[in-house]
């Protein structure tokens, strides 16, 4: 049986998102995590990659809320009207 | 199916006959029921309110063109919400590109032997302080704008939106492999982007 070959950080960053999806198949997260435990950089990178993806679900979720005048939860007036003045022309 | 699902398909299924009967308050109705939302994407995907309204309207008017052939297999709901995401993603393919920097320089780079270059100690500010703050928000919103357009969308329809990967590539009309490197990618540069923001914070 030969040793697989060592896990560089590159190869770990590579499929960073098949790790946090769960897609990686036994034997390769076992793997992963053996480099995660040994390699505090890794570990500190898979971290804020997580966090990225909190992060921009949250940015718009949260300007999705009530009182954010950018993403408002309303229908804007005017562009109600346009659109139901656009759907009468419609044949 | 539990009681409410049926009062839900019932309701859209008499909504949808009026829609067919061309009933202008049932237009009325459907359009300030589901315009905010997709106003929203559309303004996620256009970054530009105007065009995130004409992208809208472009979709309500290619909706009910198309209400005959709707076969009810999903809400009406998710349907319109599709059709804002390809209509706002028309748009924007319409629109000039943006000279827009290339998306290799915020990718993380690494030494001859496999190990990362100047690695940086993880983020210390938890994620719910973050969110706490508004201006922190705009932050990652305009962090998120500056991505390049083809990485931009794919992280918008995937982590902001919550679509799979399947209906993302048949949006974009690209590969589910595409999807999956774009996303990833699109994720690493905006980790980039936020740790310049962050550092310090």
């Amino acid at each position: 049986m030969t040793t697989p070959p060592t896990l560089t950080c590159r190869d770990l960053i590579e499929f960073l998102d098949d790790y946090v999806a769960q897609r990686l198949d036994p034997a390769t997260r076992a793997r992963f995590d053996a480099h995660l435990g040994a390699c505090r950089a890794c570990r500190d990178y898979l971290s804020d990659y997580r966090r990225t993806i909190e992060l921009s679900h949250a940015s718009f979720a949260a300007a999705d809320g009530p009182g954010d005048g950018h993403l408002a939860t309303s229908a804007p007036s005017d562009v109600v009207r346009a659109v139901l003045a656009a759907l009468k022309k419609q044949p | 199916m539990p009681p409410d699902a049926i009062q839900i398909e019932t309701d859209e299924r008499e909504l949808l006959t009026r829609l067919r009967a061309r009933d202008d308050r049932a237009f009325e109705t459907i359009v300030r029921e589901h315009m905010p939302r997709m106003l929203a994407v559309a303004r996620r995907l256009l970054r530009n309110d105007d065009d995130a309204a004409d992208a809208v309207q472009d979709a309500f008017v290619s909706a009910f063109r198309s209400l005959d052939r709707f076969e009810g297999a999903s809400r009406i709901g998710t349907w319109l919400h599709r059709i804002a995401v390809n209509a706002a993603l028309m748009k924007l393919r319409a629109r000039a590109r943006r000279n827009e920097a290339s998306i290799e320089a915020l990718l993380p780079t690494f030494q001859s032997d496999g190990h990362r270059d100047n690695p940086r100690p993880a983020w210390s500010t938890s994620t719910e302080s973050l969110l706490e703050r508004a201006e922190t928000l705009t932050m990652i919103r305009a962090q998120i704008d500056a991505l390049p357009d083809d990485h931009r969308t794919v992280l918008v329809l995937r982590d902001v939106e919550g679509l799979d990967t399947e209906a993302t590539a048949e949006a974009l009309g690209i590969s589910p492999g595409a999807v999956k490197t774009r996303l990833h990618r699109a994720r690493m540069a905006l980790r980039t982007l936020l740790e310049r923001e962050l550092a310090g914070a």
